[in-house]
């Protein structure tokens, strides 16, 4: 079966080109899976948007011109282009910010991140690709886990936080399809950036990576490896999340001292075409390494690596990391297709569970609602300074606000607030805004149905 | 020296690099089933739909392309799209012209084909539905495609999925939005029976009635729409419109159809609807079971009632691309035509 879609990888990938891990396929597809495998459906469900991830959405086109006409740039056939009423499935708005990240082109510039060095994007020198004639880019991007809350990007922290609270908080279930789908791409384009941070020339400064002349023409230049991981994956053959990564703190999905995000394993498990051992000739020291990882073996197979073909370098799981051959007495290294198809189904799943683990994270605030004694209580763990907002819906789907507390820190028995039980509504819903104990933004909803 | 299969297709491959021109990626797909050659993303593209099972062509499937555009270079970003929304003939035939001209500056990355008829399970181009894994046997002309028929197991959550989007297709599969939700809750979908000719109703969309190809056969218009439907109201499950704006000419070029898919009784209410409504309307009762025309300003309008179907057609076409009042209902015979072809009497009757 691999052998059969190398053989087409082969056929096509010479051909074709890329910026990142494609936006319209593999980008939306990675949303699409983390949204199926995330808590978002059991959200919007509770939230009163009853048809889940399939649950229409509108934004009308009137509100957001400039978003709209963005949205048509993109291809229909994959499923993130609403209709002319801007309106357009749940899980799609997730696609759609998914796939906007890259809009304009310029902000690609700002998916990457060197955890050696914590800078991001630099322009390749000129000396170093003939390709980069003619070719207009940005000389710096803004490393991805700073991009995520720059006030630059249109689809960060805050834009997603206020969306979301509007999303509960709003009056009319318009407003509130409205902002739920604003929340939805921003949450879809922060999720999209991380994921970029999968491909290992992204995250070992290998920025010529990405100006690989790929066959189209002289302005088709990309990374050949993401072009690959589209064609194998697509938008619907990315593989489901095997786990869902689980961090305190939103930077540590993209980096932390720990080691443990996306970043960070990427950078030391994987080579990329221009991070590969140095040639060196087989009687000299062992090939020197840009970065310490990952590291080569204490014993090279030389005798196989004498061979026409060569042979492979593998890590302790057996995935090819690069191949190797002595060739007059040079050893040589080399990245081929097949050996990055390998290294695709890896880390697809693994891209998968970090974004599902983003996704879960900026959705993560849970707040428990309750009657006691002719009151609703408002009640929720881990929570320190912020307001909650608490409202009754009626039969029309109209919210208005029942009362409003201020916190100034964790509150005692994780009771965050109490008001009288209101005397008419169909649903009590309530919103904290605030700050997490570990210091981290976050907007906290619950609701209660209320049965008359 | 021997080359492994591989290293044949790599070489094959590196032969077709230098065999590109212009602003077109190399298509994944060949040019015809028995060939060795790639295809052309930039098409024509023609094939039969057939059902897996007992070989019969599928009439009035769903045919719609799309053309996917990008511009830049190493951060490259999209850059629009083109489509195209026809529908099988009688033999289940289709077609799907060749793309245009594009705008400086952008490339054609990639085309998609989607093919669907309720009923059954969508056909990409692309993509296989059974495991979603990359499809291998699409070719560019004298394609095959078969079509298997729906079962109750199957998910509408992956289906959906699946089919992706573009107004028509929506506007198709909107039906299936409910199980899917239902499913991903855990519930079951509600079991309705989806066997081609059960309870289907008139399931037509306005562009699988009217083409481009279709009008300039007529009025010898040799310059370029860009289609998609109307802005005044969104396609729905008994409404859909679609809108032939005439490229860097003046309204009076432009071409719309708009479609309404209704039980008999509300059906002849919506066409009475529009006899009040449309100025200077003259009862004509020439095409369908009722028909009408109308003109206003530089507009000529023409629109009928097919009573057993439950439908409603109103064509609106600006004085510069039907010259005469013959042109519209030329349009509008043409339009009647298709529907009896896609909507037989009796398989189905009207949308619940």
């Amino acid at each position: 079966m691999l052998k059969k879609v190398a053989a087409l990888l082969a056929l096509v990938v010479a051909t074709q080109s890329a910026g990142a891990w494609e936006a319209q396929t593999t980008q939306a597809g990675l949303a699409e899976q983390a949204a199926l495998a995330s808590r978002l459906n059991h959200r919007l469900i509770t939230l009163g948007f009853n048809g889940g991830l399939f649950e229409q959405l509108t934004i009308p086109p009137a509100d957001a011109k400039a978003l709209i006409e963005d949205l048509h740039l993109l291809s229909p056939s994959h499923g993130s282009v609403p209709d002319a009423r801007g309106r357009q499935t749940a899980l799609a708005w997730l696609s759609a910010g998914a796939v906007l990240a890259d809009l304009p082109a310029s902000h690609g510039a700002d998916h990457f991140y060197d955890p050696q060095t914590k800078r991001g994007w630099e322009r390749p020198s000129a000396g170093l690709t003939g390709v980069l004639k003619g070719l207009s880019l940005p000389d710096r991007g803004v490393p991805a886990p700073d991009w995520i809350v720059d006030k630059q990007n249109p689809f960060n922290l805050a834009g997603f936080l206020d969306q979301y609270a509007k999303a509960v908080t709003s009056s009319t279930p318009g407003e509130r399809s409205r902002a739920m789908a604003g929340a939805l791409i921003a949450a879809g384009a922060m999720i999209h950036v991380l994921g970029d941070l999968g491909a290992p020339s992204r995250v070992r400064a290998d920025y010529a990576a990405h100006l690989a002349p790929l066959g189209g023409g002289p302005a088709d230049v990309g990374s050949r490896m993401e072009r690959i991981a589209a064609l194998a994956y697509g938008r619907l053959g990315v593989p489901l999340p095997g786990r869902t990564i689980t961090r305190t703190h939103l930077r540590d999905y993209f980096t932390s001292a720990d080691g443990g995000g996306l970043a960070d394993v990427t950078a030391r498990t994987y080579f990329s075409p221009n991070t590969l051992p140095a040639s060196s000739r087989v009687n000299d020291a062992p090939p020197a390494l840009v970065r310490a990882k990952p590291a080569l073996p204490t014993k090279l197979n030389l005798m196989a690596a004498g061979r026409e073909d060569g042979t492979t370098l593998r890590n302790v799981d057996g995935t090819c990391l690069a191949r190797y051959r002595i060739d007059h007495s040079v050893i040589t290294w080399s990245l081929d297709d097949d050996c990055m198809l390998e290294e695709l189904a890896v880390i697809m799943p693994e891209v998968a569970a970090y974004e599902t683990g983003l996704l879960d994270f900026l959705l993560r605030g849970e707040l428990a609602l309750a009657v006691d004694q002719g009151q609703v209580t408002v009640s929720s763990k881990g929570l320190g300074a912020g307001t909650v907002d608490i409202l009754v819906e009626d039969d029309r789907g109209v919210r208005t606000s029942i009362g409003k507390t201020a916190l100034a820190g964790p509150a005692a028995n994780d009771q965050l607030a109490k008001v009288a039980m209101p005397t008419y509504g169909t649903r009590v819903v309530a919103v904290f805004s605030g700050a997490d104990q570990a210091g981290e933004p976050i907007v906290a909803v619950g609701a209660l149905p209320l049965s008359r | 020296m021997t080359l492994k299969p591989f290293r044949k297709l790599a070489l094959f491959a590196v032969l077709l690099t230098a065999c590109v021109t212009g602003n077109v990626r190399t298509a994944p797909f060949r040019a015809r089933p028995d060939s060795a050659d790639a295809g052309s993303l930039r098409g024509p593209f023609s094939g039969r739909v057939v059902d897996v099972t007992t070989h019969a062509p599928i009439a009035g499937a769903l045919v719609y392309a799309a053309w996917t555009l990008e511009r830049g270079s190493a951060l490259a970003e999209p850059a629009g799209a083109h489509e195209f929304v026809g529908s099988t003939d009688a033999g289940g035939n289709y077609k799907v012209p060749s793309l245009g001209s594009i705008p400086a500056g952008t490339r054609i990355t990639e085309f998609s084909l989607l093919v669907y008829k309720r009923g059954y399970i969508a056909y990409r181009s692309d993509r296989r539905f059974s495991d979603l894994g990359p499809r291998m046997d699409f070719a560019q002309e004298d394609n095959q495609v078969l079509l298997e028929r729906w079962r109750n197991e199957l998910s509408h959550a992956r289906h959906l999925r699946f089919v992706g989007g573009g107004t028509a297709v929506a506007a198709l599969t909107q039906w299936e939005l409910a199980d899917a939700s239902a499913e991903l809750e855990g519930k079951r979908p509600s079991g309705e029976d989806i066997r081609p000719g059960r309870g289907e109703g008139p399931y037509v969309v306005a562009a699988q009635l009217l083409a481009d190809t279709d009008i300039k056969a007529r009025t010898k218009y040799d310059g370029q729409f860009e289609t998609g439907p109307l802005s005044d109201e969104p396609d729905t499950a008994t409404y859909s419109s679609q809108h032939f704006k005439a490229l860097g000419r003046p309204e009076t070029w432009d071409v719309a159809i708009r479609v309404w898919r209704l039980d008999p009784g509300k059906a002849q209410e919506r066409y009475d609807e529009l006899l009040s409504q449309l100025p200077g309307i003259q009862e004509k009762d020439e095409v369908a079971s009722r028909s009408f025309q109308a003109t206003e300003n530089d507009i000529r309008g023409v629109g009928f009632l097919d009573g057993t179907r439950g439908v409603v057609v109103l064509i609106t076409c600006g004085i510069s691309q039907c010259a005469s009042v013959d042109d519209a209902v030329f349009l509008e015979q043409q339009v009647y035509t298709k529907l009896k072809a896609l909507v037989p009497v009796g398989l189905g009757g009207a949308v619940k």
